[in-house]
């Protein structure tokens, strides 16, 4: 190779040249002008390709990957619809602002799609119906995909041992609200578009209820089934959890899963703090003990206070409650109000202070944080077991408290008030009510606790939290002996249009704490932008009947 | 400075833990992954598939992964792999100009966005060979090393890739600016 040809391959890779052969190319290119020209094409093609855009894939590419992330295991790949935007293990940093919303008001959840399915897909169990002479009736069973396949086999079992019952299971996702969110993307929230709902099934699983759904006459009073049944064990249910779901001496909901939030705390470290502890803790002992806990060294936070995994949500939701703006969304109809930039001014306070860790941690650090013990107290309940680093694992005692706002929400089953089949339908509910999926409550600790000792002795709940908590059944009957009262079960709140409400407050947060963004002026912005959301007719059933 | 797309971050905090290691990965290179992969295969919906199956394959592997020296340039080596496997599958390659269709990830000037369209042409015209070391190199602002790593093939042969793609590039650049 010749001086000439060697120098021009170097030109090609010239940003990587040092000693030698960068002196050998700087020199070269002095007295030769083609060589000089080529080098200066080079730079400049650099330059012209690095200018190129980076794309952006489809949500569906981080929905996959992370749940391939959080099963351990690639999935095969599946059709696009109805993704689950769960919270993996791995929440923190890596989930989308967006999917902190499944917590809007407890248990909402979101489910995002990238196109509106246009068919029913029937998953019916493929049993052969023995002859008869009576006629098979076929029951409509909405349950969401997630547990399609628990749901399927259970079903295949009704059908046996009820041949004039056929089960056909839809997918619920369908018939779930959709909301366009600020990114572009729709939203299915697990807030059912009801009318559609109670015409296209006639038993509807897993399903959370309003005190406003059932005053609409949606849903069907189970009282008189549960009267007739003998096989109907009120005994089996956690005490108090039927009342949970009664209103006006009509009972519309057998719940199934109770999900409570639970806070856990460094024992040993509040307890040298010398404030006092009790079941009960209220948002106020939280900010104190928040407050104490933390120490701030000239401008570093060496310990924090409270840190959320939920990406401030439960800190969120814990300043409106205090500042008695999460009442109804009427109350945020304006973030302009001075009540609200008050209340977006002490929030940045208790970031600025070390007494909340601001924005949320990945999962690294915010294990990291609690073993070292640069954090007080923590949120982690619903993370699922990823997330919830296990006593064992840590130097110090875990205190496990409920978290005293939104503490808790109720799932369960509803019959359609326009069935027409309502007594096959309850023979199905009080069939799946005793036997209920088998990844029922997970790992997620408080996450869903079956409320039919049955369902929990058989799924071993209790030893299996015991292990990783031993504190946290205390806890979490504390929450069911407080929280569960009459009614308790349908006072969800309305998700539309609290939700887009909720994104802006959100937002407005990271530019106060992350960016310095006056609050004010950051929430006269995100005003404008919510003004505009609230103007689109974004909300609308995914499918009519 | 030069320009780099993705910045190589520091992921040896997280070396012991595959899972937030791929989280990371996936956090700060997955759109320039899916973006290199897009550029490579020239379609929109393949992209996607393979650079699920990029991640899949990450995740198959942790176990290596924990050991490499740079997760980063690990992640590209299974992205070229995964794309020019599914390149060896088509019969045909169509190498057509990129369609500027797709959401672009920050906004330009109509200048800009005029001299994206030939430099997106004169790239979709290198064979896959000679447009991933150029990619890697000048796009992604890897070393002549990493992009060896990132190809499995050898130091000189990078070079001698670059030096013919970037003459190849200047060629059908200069062409179509004729045009």
């Amino acid at each position: 190779m010749t001086t000439h040809s060697r120098i021009q391959q170097l030109l090609a890779v010239y940003r990587d040249l040092n000693g030698a052969d960068r002196h050998l190319v700087d020199e070269h290119v002095k007295t030769c002008p083609s060589c000089a020209a080529q080098l200066a094409a080079y730079r400049e093609m650099d330059r012209d390709v690095a200018r190129q855009p980076q794309y952006r894939p489809a949500p569906r590419l981080r929905d996959n990957v992370y749940a391939a992330l959080a099963a351990g295991t690639p999935q095969p790949r599946r059709p696009d619809r109805f993704r689950w935007l769960s919270a993996p293990a791995i929440a923190g940093q890596a989930v989308a602002l967006s999917v902190v919303l499944m917590l809007l008001a407890g248990l909402w959840l979101i489910l995002r799609s990238t196109q509106v399915p246009t068919i029913m897909p029937a998953i019916a169990g493929p049993t052969v119906v023995a002859p008869t002479a009576q006629p098979v009736i076929t029951i409509r069973l909405a349950a969401t995909e997630r547990h399609f396949g628990d749901y399927a086999r259970l079903a295949r079992e009704f059908e046996a041992a009820n041949p004039d019952i056929k089960v056909q299971i839809i997918p619920m996702d369908t018939l779930l609200r959709g909301v366009r969110g600020r990114d572009g993307h729709t939203y299915r929230l697990l807030e059912p578009s009801w009318p559609e709902l109670a015409a296209g099934a006639d038993l509807i699983a897993g399903v959370a209820l309003r005190s406003e759904d059932v005053q609409q006459g949606y849903v069907l009073d189970l009282k008189p089934f549960i009267e007739a049944d003998a096989s109907f064990d009120r005994a089996d249910f956690y005490p108090g959890v039927l009342e949970a779901a009664s209103q006006n001496g009509g009972l519309y909901m057998v719940p199934d899963l109770l999900y409570v939030r639970l806070l856990f705390f460094n024992k040993e470290l509040w307890g040298s703090l010398g404030l006092p502890r009790s079941p009960g803790t209220s948002w106020q002992d939280v900010v104190t003990v928040a407050q104490a806990m933390a120490q701030k060294q000239g401008g570093t936070v060496e310990r924090w206070g409270f840190i959320d995994l939920w990406k401030g949500t439960w800190q969120m939701d814990g300043i409106l409650d205090e500042a008695g703006l999460y009442r109804s969304p009427e109350d945020l109809s304006r973030l302009d109000r001075p009540e609200v930039v008050a209340m977006m001014e002490r929030l940045a306070a208790l970031y600025d202070s070390g007494a909340f860790y601001p924005i949320g941690p990945d999962l690294a650090q915010f294990q990291t944080l609690i073993r070292e013990e640069r954090v007080g107290m923590w949120t982690g309940a619903e993370v699922g077991s990823g997330g919830a680093t296990p006593e064992s694992s840590l130097p110090f005692v875990v205190g496990v408290e409920p978290f005293p706002v939104n503490t808790i929400a109720v799932t369960g089953y509803v019959i359609s008030q326009r069935t027409q089949y309502a007594e096959q339908a309850w023979r199905l509910l009080s069939f799946l009510s005793r036997r209920s999926p088998e990844d029922f409550g997970g790992n997620e600790i408080g996450g869903g606790v079956p409320v039919r000792n049955s369902v929990a002795e058989r799924d071993g709940y209790w030893a299996r939290l015991s292990a990783s908590y031993p504190q946290a059944r205390e806890a979490i009957e504390y929450a069911l002996n407080t929280h569960v009262v009459p009614g308790a079960a349908l006072n969800n709140r309305e998700m539309y249009p609290h939700i887009l409400i909720w994104e802006s407050l959100m937002v407005a947060r990271y530019h106060i704490v992350e960016t310095g963004r006056p609050t004010a002026d950051a929430l006269r912005v995100e005003q404008i932008i919510l003004d505009q959301l609230l103007a689109e007719p974004n909300l609308t059933p995914f499918m009519s009947p | 400075m030069i320009h780099t797309k993705a910045d190589a971050v520091d992921h040896s905090e997280v070396r012991d833990d595959p899972v937030t290691l791929i989280a990371q990965l996936f956090e700060q290179h997955h759109a320039a992954l899916f973006t290199y992969i897009y550029r490579l295969v020239d379609d929109w919906e393949l992209a996607h598939d393979l650079a699920q199956e990029t991640f899949y394959q990450l995740i198959r592997t942790s176990q290596r992964l924990a050991q490499v020296e740079n997760p980063r340039a690990w992640a590209y080596r299974i992205a070229s792999h995964v794309a020019f496997n599914a390149l060896k599958r088509r019969r045909r390659f169509a190498w057509l100009p990129l369609s500027a269709s797709h959401e672009v990830a920050w906004e330009e000037s109509a200048e800009h966005v005029d001299r994206r369209t030939d430099v997106e042409r004169a790239l979709a015209r290198l064979s896959p060979d000679y447009r991933a070391p150029l990619l890697l190199y000048s796009y992604h602002g890897f070393s002549v090393r990493e992009v060896a790593e990132a190809l499995q093939i050898g130091e000189s042969a990078v070079k001698n890739r670059l030096y013919r793609a970037r003459e190849m590039f200047r060629q059908v650049y200069k062409k179509g600016n004729e045009e």
